[in-house]
């Protein structure tokens, strides 16, 4: 692949107790260039559901679209919200049937059911494997040093977002790729909340992070 | 048939000048010719109960199928023409498994009874075919409620506590609006069902004749056996 096409990200999603927590650093490369600063990786599908991005712009978009589109109108026939099982299923089996011409990209797949929250993770050839935490990208590295210590089955969203946090920064600390703020969102029964730069800073803050 | 009106039941996709279609009416009517189907919902589950009408002492009768599982969790009771109806469950089950393979989910019911009566209103509105002379009663449990659905030849559906479909379907609702409760347990809806057949039918029941299919919460849909069905015949026999 060329250099310049190469990307770097750290994405990032955890199931906690009362719900899913989702993160994503915003720098998008090409090659030793930062190309954008603002870059958004993470994706509302529906009230329930988060899609992160790692890979090609271009082909995230146009996935996040199709998801967001087969949610909506499985939501309208079935009269209850796409189940986080059903939405990864779907996507994988849309990866697999690209098989030969794929969409170049790692996707993260989070949310909240009946059965309760979920975290999937999804390769290029349509393979989704539900997991507690799974982090994406080039910083993947250094983020999950960070999960591995410190994350419990019996986290809360509000302590999975400190966690992200923390996670998120490690990795742009010490990946060239990633860098350039942080966006996180949190799925619980009561809908789906992406946090403020404000609210981000704060806790950074009070972690003591710079 | 009036001759002014023959020109419209010629081709299906054309109205008669008072806005009905003649071909899905006479679908209907093969309907109300073909054996009786009840379907009786209870409290946590839905039973289904079938008269095969043997025509002949050399049939093996355990040859005539007319209800089917259609997933795990779904089941249904056919009347009319046999053979349109082993294309629709057919088709029910494809569409059950393509749900499993989309979304790794089992159907719900409702989103399957609008698949199958979607595909039977195409067969009214092109040229060069005919509507299916079949009505179903699709019974099933999923993790929104459990369901009993009626179909008909047009593609419109209905939901019913308690349903009939085919020959004996007016005698048989009489039973279930007399005697109908929203409380029974599956012994006195698989009763009441054979109870409803023995009046739609006027025939002596028997084990060898009556099809009986059961889906309950929390259990997959099946067939009860012939012995099973026997002991609730008996016990009709009893009451009457």
């Amino acid at each position: 692949m060329a250099e310049e096409t190469k990307t770097g990200t750290t994405t990032l999603a955890m199931v906690c107790t009362d719900g899913v927590v989702a993160g994503t650093e915003r720098r998008a490369t090409m090659g030793t260039m930062i190309a954008h600063k603002v870059t958004k990786k993470m994706f509302k599908i529906d009230d329930n559901l988060c899609l992160t991005t790692a890979g090609l712009v271009g082909d995230a978009q146009t996935l996040v679209r199709w998801l967001t589109v087969e949610a909506s109108l499985y939501k309208m026939r079935k009269g209850s919200p796409m189940t986080v099982k059903a939405a990864s299923t779907l996507m994988a089996n849309i990866l697999s049937g690209n098989r030969y011409f794929p969409y170049w990209v790692q996707l993260l797949i989070c949310g909240v059911d009946l059965e309760g929250s979920h975290v999937y993770s999804l390769d290029a050839a349509g393979g989704a494997i539900p997991d507690k935490y799974v982090v994406t990208g080039s910083g993947s590295p250094y983020a999950y040093g960070v999960l591995e210590d410190q994350y419990k089955d019996d986290i809360t969203a509000s302590d999975g977002v400190d966690l992200a946090v923390r996670a998120l920064t490690m990795a742009m600390r010490r990946d060239a790729a990633c860098g350039d703020g942080i966006d996180i969102a949190v799925i619980t029964k009561k809908g789906y909340k992406e946090l403020t730069d404000e609210e981000i800073k704060k806790r950074k803050e009070k972690m003591g992070l710079s | 048939m009036q001759p002014a009106n023959m020109a419209y039941d010629r081709a299906i996709t054309v109205f008669s000048p008072d806005g009905r279609l003649f071909q899905v009416e006479y679908a209907r009517e093969a309907v109300k010719r073909g054996t009786t189907a009840v379907g009786v919902k209870f409290k946590d589950g839905v039973v289904l109960a079938i008269d095969k009408r043997i025509a002949s002492k050399l049939v093996d009768a355990s040859s005539i199928e007319k209800i089917f599982q259609i997933d795990e969790h779904i089941g249904c009771a056919t009347s009319g023409l046999v053979a349109d109806a082993r294309v629709l469950v057919d088709r029910a089950r494809i569409e059950a498994q393509i749900n499993r393979l989309y979304y790794n989910e089992k159907i719900s019911v409702e989103i399957l009874v609008k698949r199958i009566c979607d595909f039977k209103q195409t067969y009214t509105q092109y040229g060069g075919v005919r509507p299916f002379g079949t009505a179903l009663l699709v019974a099933g449990v999923d993790d929104a409620d459990i369901h009993l659905f009626e179909t008909d030849p047009s593609g419109a559906l209905m939901a019913y506590r308690a349903g009939a479909i085919g020959e004996g379907r007016n005698p048989a609702l009489t039973i279930f609006e007399s005697k109908y409760r929203d409380d029974m347990d599956m012994d006195d809806a698989v009763a009441l069902s054979a109870e409803a057949l023995h009046q739609a039918t006027e025939e002596e029941l028997t084990s060898k004749t009556v099809e009986v299919g059961v889906v309950r919460k929390g259990e997959n849909f099946r067939k009860l056996s012939p012995e099973d069905v026997q002991k609730y015949l008996s016990g009709v026999k009893k009451k009457r």
